[in-house]
């Protein structure tokens, strides 16, 4: 991990947006009173349930949608000023572009919005098309691609101005197993190239393995922010142990257990407490005229955080 | 400015892709052609004939396009959502109207030349004439249709496109019968229902003054002066609509 300076990059600040939807304008509060920032060099996950805000608060970090109130800055500039996304790539979730363009001519046309250099863009253009693994395609237009293809088109524009910070919604979503490592790959090396990212993502092991901080965000407000180890202790949080062994001669068993599963074909899966003494289940079990088959820790991980929060109606 | 053009030049190429735009362009050509049918039955007024029917075929199917476009261009991009990754672009959004504006222009112009070659293909093969008084007519019904256009725009920044095509259909039709609703309106009994609907009629564009079809059917020549005075009068009314659609365009949420 680079070492971090203090530079403020995002600064989203008592962030709150109500839709007013349909005939009715009934209220909707999609985002209320979220407030987080990132510092230069950082990878930022943005986490939480379906629905929680993820994307209505980055499409005000985008300008798309104009806060109720509160404030989204980049690089100290306000959302609303188009300066502030001078320096930024940006894929939207499940982005749509024009059809009948090919990939290359998309991002020509995004090449003169972002204001480059025609030499450059044209430089640029085929190694990004290689880099989201888009080198083959050819002059196929946009309308034929499928839609993993798409979402790496939609990557390709986001590195295209080799901005200072890429601010992802999805990233991950609908590509196959090698996309997916790839742009774990792409976020990785941009953090190389001293980049900040920022993106939401609802695959936590990646979220896990390539984040340094991380904002959870549940109906709309932000409930946890900070680094990953903080939010995540890595204690233990119950050992699994698989034993097989007939069901009479087991029956003792189960008291010392928190949690016991009987198994198709004559194994029993146990879930022991951390606090739980080990060395006297295994010896309960052998006593018992069982045989261990697998002991396996188990930590905490991101995901416990994720459904314990989720599963909370509201912040404390 | 570089930026206004560039998405000016994408949406003219997504507009001139567009089927709907050249199946009105052929009503219109197929208008003009069959008028020579038509006029070859009143055999000495055959040429004037044609000029007549032509140039309201051109208005007509012009200012068709100009709403079709006004009110879909923008639209579409929101209901595609291609939107999002424009505006998410270091752009300003008024430099994206603009854009959209002038993308609209350029459609418009190569539509009225192919239609206007049409007619004057037509016209000098029936032994008539093409000069710069026609030429000064082709150019007033494109400033028409730019201004139709910018209306439907307007309406299109706040409003779905059935309902900014009626406004901008009601507009039309006032700015047609300016001088009829005019006179109309002095019978209306009520004050204030007259008050208003003539400050309505007031405020709409005469767009009479944009067809010199009669001036050149019976050989009245049309001075510079007027043309200049009249392109300036569609021009106010452009800036005024394009002021009023960014306005509101820049205060929209695109969720
Ligand atoms: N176009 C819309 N109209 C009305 N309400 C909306 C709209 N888009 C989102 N919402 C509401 O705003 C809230 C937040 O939605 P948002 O899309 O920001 O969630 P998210 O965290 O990105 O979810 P996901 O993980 O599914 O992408 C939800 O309650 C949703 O119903
Ligand atoms: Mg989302």
């Amino acid at each position: 991990m680079g070492s971090v300076s203090a530079e403020t990059v995002v600064e989203i600040s008592g962030l709150e947006k109500t839709f007013r939807i349909g005939f009715w304008r009934k209220q909707v509060a999609a985002v209320r009173h979220a407030s987080f920032s990132v510092q230069r060099g950082e990878i930022f996950g943005l986490i939480g349930p379906n629905g929680a805000g993820k994307t209505t608060t980055l499409k005000m970090l985008m300008g798309l949608i104009k806060p109720d109130a509160g404030s989204a800055t980049i690089f100290g500039i306000d959302a609303s000023q188009a300066a502030s996304r001078a320096k930024v790539g940006f894929l939207p979730e499940t982005p749509h572009f024009y059809d009948y363009l090919r990939a290359d001519e998309l991002l020509t046309y995004f090449a003169h919005l972002y204001g480059m250099d025609g030499k450059v863009a044209e430089r640029r253009i085929p190694e990004l098309l290689d880099r989201v693994g888009l080198g083959q395609v050819g002059d196929k237009q946009l309308r034929k691609f499928s839609k993993g293809m798409l979402q790496r088109v939609g990557l390709a524009q986001a590195l295209l101005p080799d901005a200072e910070l890429v601010i992802l919604d999805e990233p991950q979503s609908g590509l196959d197993p090698m996309g997916r490592r790839d742009v774990r790959q792409i976020i990785e090396s941009l953090r190389d190239e001293g980049k900040t990212v920022l993106f939401s993502s609802h695959i936590l092991p990646d979220v896990e393995q390539i984040c340094d901080r991380v904002a959870m965000m549940v109906g709309g407000t932000v409930r946890k922010v900070g680094r990953l180890d903080e939010l995540v202790d890595g204690s233990l949080r119950d050992v699994e142990v698989v034993v097989r062994g007939d069901e009479a001669g087991l029956a003792g068993l189960a008291a010392l257990a928190s949690r016991t599963t009987r198994e198709p074909l004559g194994t029993t899966r146990y879930l022991l407490a951390p606090e739980a003494s080990l060395d006297g289940f295994l010896q309960a079990v052998l006593t018992a005229g069982g045989s261990v088959l697998s002991v396996a820790p188990h930590r905490q991980r991101l995901e416990d955080i994720f459904l314990l929060e989720a599963a909370r109606k509201e912040a404390p | 400015m570089k930026t206004v053009a560039a998405i000016a030049l994408y949406s003219f190429r997504e507009a001139v892709r567009n089927k709907i735009l050249y199946s009105i362009l052929f009503f219109a050509i197929l208008l003009i052609l069959l008028s020579v049918v038509l006029g070859s039955a009143s055999v000495h007024q055959d040429s004037r004939f044609l000029l007549d029917i032509g140039l309201f075929s051109i208005n007509l199917f012009g200012d068709i396009i100009a709403i079709f476009l006004g009110i879909t261009s923008v639209f579409q991009e929101i209901e595609r959502k291609t939107l999002y990754n424009v505006l998410s672009k270091p752009i300003d959004r008024a430099t994206y109207f603009l854009g959209k504006f002038g993308g609209i222009a350029m459609t418009l112009a190569v539509q009225l030349m192919l239609m206007a070659a049409a007619l004057s293909t037509t016209l000098l093969f029936r032994g008539g004439t093409v000069d710069l008084q026609l030429l000064g007519a082709f150019w007033l019904t494109y400033v028409e249709s730019v201004m139709i256009a910018s209306f439907a725009l307007f309406c299109g920044s706040f409003s779905t496109p059935y309902v900014s095509g009626f406004i901008t259909l009601g507009i039309w039709l006032i700015g047609r019968l300016v001088q009829e609703l005019a006179a109309f309106l002095t019978k209306v009994e009520e004050p204030a229902a007259r008050h208003l609907l003539q400050g309505i009629v007031a405020l709409a564009p005469d767009l009479n003054l944009f067809t010199i079809t009669t001036q050149l059917t019976y050989g009245y020549p049309v001075g510079m002066a007027y043309f200049g005075a009249v392109t300036l009068y569609g021009l106010g009314y452009i800036v005024v609509a394009m002021g009023a659609a960014i306005f509101i365009f820049r205060r929209r949420d695109f969720i």
